[in-house]
């Protein structure tokens, strides 16, 4: 339940004429912590881009429990991603940030408030909820992407470089956090950083890539 | 170097006498640079302004001759003056209509270049024309194209088979104002779309992308997500096309003037009337009505940026 | 770019999409198609069937518009005003844009808000008093006369977008140049000006279009035929022969045709230019 397998994918973006990805075939299997590790440009991005359904498959097929998703729209693939600059709703408070996928998926009212209160628990969030975006400092921010995809409780999580806006005494707090949760939760995780000691404190497996394809 | 400047001095001369901060300028310098405008300003719109709430409680013949009425002009202007309230009536229909469709109308075509229409640089380009267009080129136009005989309007409907819905658009007093008004609107809505565009390309990415990963499909992204965040532009448009239109002059004068029987009568229009094209020659009333429904505008712009404006910042 | 072309593919939604689009483009450009034809056939022709296509191109009525009905005259008339009024605003607007962004004194406030101020004064607050100036002061009737005005009644937003544009410019520059013994004015010549040319080009693009469209001020304070410039040259020729229909679509595509061929070549700037004052 929640293996990722990656097969031959490759992307090519329109204009480009070089693949930003090629020919990457790897399994995560459930529950692993796995990183793509790699310098700016080598296509991490773009291969957990297209593993959420945000960008479209050049060629190549991605696959969740053996199933090829490669049509499968994003909302459909039951998949959590925390973004590098968080995107969070700017007009909606913490609480509805956390609530939306879960209303979207007409989950029943008090179940959402359970599971809400429950991940801002945990992430300390509590004392924020009725607060906006723009009123919460960067690590509060991450923490609130952490719960949004948290409180959804998906078969896969993705991780773009989420980290990166931190200063450095956070990262490390920061960190801790993740791990300690990805232990709890244990959901299969696709982390992408170009941090080397991040990958090797975090991971189960690190993927190296250099120029679009796994090294 | 000291960069400091000396205390209480607004100029602030530096020790050797030479200027220091760039941020200041001398009095000669800064009257060069705004003497121009300001004088430009007193004279031509200053001075105009005072000019005409002067006149608007008097009553201004022919060889400036002037006589004191004090608030004459206006209680006879909301007491008893039938075409006045009959302009502020189409003013207010059109503002408020034409506002509306032309926002939203701006906003559909934004988000249909958005998501991805073919040639959609193209077509931006050919939707935006009618913007540049002068009110003369395209009132007359659309005047032929309203023709009873032979327009393009009623062509299209006797060829479709809809012949019985042919009208005299501009002849008739119950068409008419909603005709000028589909001009108007036609006109403007290339404004909006690339308003809009400027604002949809500056979402962040992200946060559409985190919308879709939460289950939202296409209309739910655009009613939970970007229509929300899209709310300073929209206040805005909302804002300027509504103050626009509240002077609404040329289109209506070029097409009707601000006839038939009134139907098109527009507060503007009823102004020059009053001054140029009446049987007594008296700039004190139409200055009044002027200064008058400036309050009104005013009142309220007021208004409606206090309503709709976000209680907090959006920031992204 | 977000809005995955490949999931519209699989949408149904593709056809009435593209129908929309198809009839906006036509509700949009078929006006101008239709004037362009018209405008190359005689009236009869016209009256005769008015949506055939030419069967002879009559370009000779563009050199009778020109010549015959004072075309000429409103066109000069048109080019003299604008250009003037054009070039007064930028340098104008400059200036004061350049002195408001970059200068603490004590009048900054007030100025930026008298100046400013001019956005919302709708048009008919002016005119009537404006009527009476000119008059008094013979202006009336004369290019000298609107241009003043039209000088004055724009720069608001000229202000407005410049001054938005230089505040932006890094007070390092200004600084650096201040140490190298620049003047004031060597500063604003030599650093605001060419840093700030695209907002410039903006406003120039905006001004042009307005002011060459430009109806209202124009109608009161011009009233002799060989003052009038171009909108309402065609607005009297209209009074006058309402029915010769090809001579006035040609008329209109006289007025047109600067601006559409100007639009082929800059539309990017034009569209900027004419919604600077809205997109922030």
């Amino acid at each position: 339940m929640g293996e990722v397998a990656l097969n031959g994918l490759s992307k090519r973006y329109p204009g480009g004429s070089d693949l930003a990805v090629k020919e990457v075939t790897l399994t995560v299997a459930d529950g692993e912590f796995m990183v793509l590790l790699g310098p700016s440009g080598c296509g991490k991005s773009s291969v957990l881009r297209m593993i959420a359904g945000l960008e479209p498959i050049t060629a190549g097929t991605v696959s969740i429990d053996g199933k090829v998703i490669n049509k499968v729209p994003a909302k459909d693939r039951d998949i959590a991603m925390v973004f590098q600059s968080y995107a969070l709703y700017p007009h909606m408070d913490v609480f509805n940030n956390l609530a939306f996928g879960l209303r979207r998926r007409s989950v029943p009212r008090g179940e959402i408030e359970r599971r809400v209160n429950a991940t801002a628990a945990k992430l300390g969030l509590a004392p924020f909820l009725k607060r906006k975006p723009h009123a919460l400092s960067g690590g509060q921010r991450q923490r609130v992407a952490l719960g949004r995809a948290i409180v959804r409780e998906p078969k896969v999580f993705l991780f773009d470089e989420p980290l990166s806006n931190l200063d450095a005494a956070l990262r490390v707090t920061t960190r801790n956090e993740l791990i300690r949760q990805q232990y709890d939760i244990g959901i299969t995780t696709i982390y992408v950083t170009h941090d080397q000691v991040e990958a090797m404190t975090m991971s189960h497996r690190i993927c190296i890539m250099d120029k679009g394809e796994v090294v | 170097m000291t960069g400091v400047v000396p205390r209480a001095r607004p100029w602030g001369r530096g020790e050797a006498g030479a200027e220091v901060s760039a941020r200041r300028a001398s009095l000669a310098t800064l009257f060069i640079f705004l003497a121009p405008a300001l004088l430009l300003y007193a004279a031509f719109t200053v001075y105009p302004v005072l000019r005409t709430f002067w006149n608007s409680i008097h009553t201004i013949g022919p060889h400036n001759v002037q006589e004191l009425v004090g608030a004459a002009n206006f209680t006879q202007l909301l007491t008893s003056d039938r075409v006045f309230w009959k302009a502020v009536g189409n003013t207010a229909i059109f503002t408020i209509i034409a506002t509306i469709a032309d926002v939203l109308g701006g906003l559909l075509l934004a988000l249909c270049l958005f998501s991805g229409a073919p040639l959609a640089k193209l077509l931006r380009v050919v939707w935006f024309t009618p913007v540049l267009m002068s009110y003369v080129v395209v009132g007359i136009i659309w005047v032929w194209i309203y023709d009873y005989d032979w327009g393009l309007a009623n062509f299209i409907l006797r060829s479709v088979g809809l012949g019985a819905l042919e009208q005299s658009w501009l002849g008739d007093p119950r068409t008419a104002l909603w005709s000028v008004m589909a001009t108007h609107v036609w006109k403007w809505l290339g404004f909006n779309m690339i308003v809009f565009l400027a604002a949809l390309y500056a979402l962040p990415e992200e946060v559409l992308g985190a919308a879709e990963l939460d289950n939202c499909g296409w209309i739910a992204k655009l009613v939970y997500v970007i229509i929300p965040m899209l709310r300073p532009t929209i206040v805005n448009l909302l804002v300027l096309s509504f103050v626009g239109k509240m002077m609404i002059f040329d289109l209506v004068w070029i097409m009707t003037g601000g006839g038939p029987l009134w139907s098109t009568e527009t507060v503007s229009t009823y102004v020059y009337k009053r001054a140029f094209d009446w049987n007594t020659f008296d700039l004190g009333y139409p200055s009044a009505i002027a200064v008058l429904w400036f309050i009104i505008i005013l009142v309220f712009v007021f208004a409606m940026t206090q309503l709709l404006r976000q209680r907090d910042r959006l920031e992204f | 770019m977000i809005g995955p072309g490949y999931q519209w593919l699989a949408h149904l939604r593709r056809s009435p999409l593209l129908l929309f689009v198809l009839l906006y483009t036509a509700l949009s450009g078929g006006p101008f198609l239709w004037v362009a034809v018209m405008s190359l056939r005689t009236t009869p022709e016209i009256f005769a069937s008015p949506y055939a296509l030419p069967s002879h191109l009559h370009w000779e009525k563009f050199a009778d518009a020109w010549t015959r009905s004072n075309y000429s005259t409103y066109f000069w008339n048109s080019t003299i005003v604008v250009v003037t009024a054009v070039v007064l605003l930028t340098v104008i607007g400059a200036m004061v844009a350049h002195c408001l962004a970059r200068y603490h004194f004590r009048g900054n406030r007030v100025a930026r808000f008298v100046i400013l101020s001019g956005l919302i004064l709708p048009p008919q607050l002016l005119i009537l008093s404006l009527f009476q100036i000119l008059l008094e002061f013979s202006l009336y009737n004369t290019l000298t006369g609107l241009i003043l005005v039209y000088v004055a009644g724009h720069l608001a937003m000229t202000v407005y977008i410049l001054e938005g544009f230089f505040a932006q410019i890094p007070q390092d520059l200004f600084d650096a140049a201040r140490l190298d013994g620049y003047s004031d004015l060597e500063i604003f010549w030599r650093i605001t000006l060419p840093i700030g040319a695209p907002a410039l080009f903006t406003t120039v693009t905006l001004n042009f279009i307005i002011l060459w469209n430009e109806f209202l001020y124009a109608v009161v304070l011009l009233t002799e035929d060989d003052k009038r410039t171009l909108p309402l040259g065609i607005m009297h020729f209209m009074g006058s022969h309402q029915l010769d229909i090809g001579m006035l679509a040609t008329g209109l595509m006289i007025a047109i045709a600067p601006i559409i061929l100007l639009y082929g070549f800059f539309s990017e700037t034009m569209i900027k230019g004419m919604t600077a004052g809205a997109v922030r």
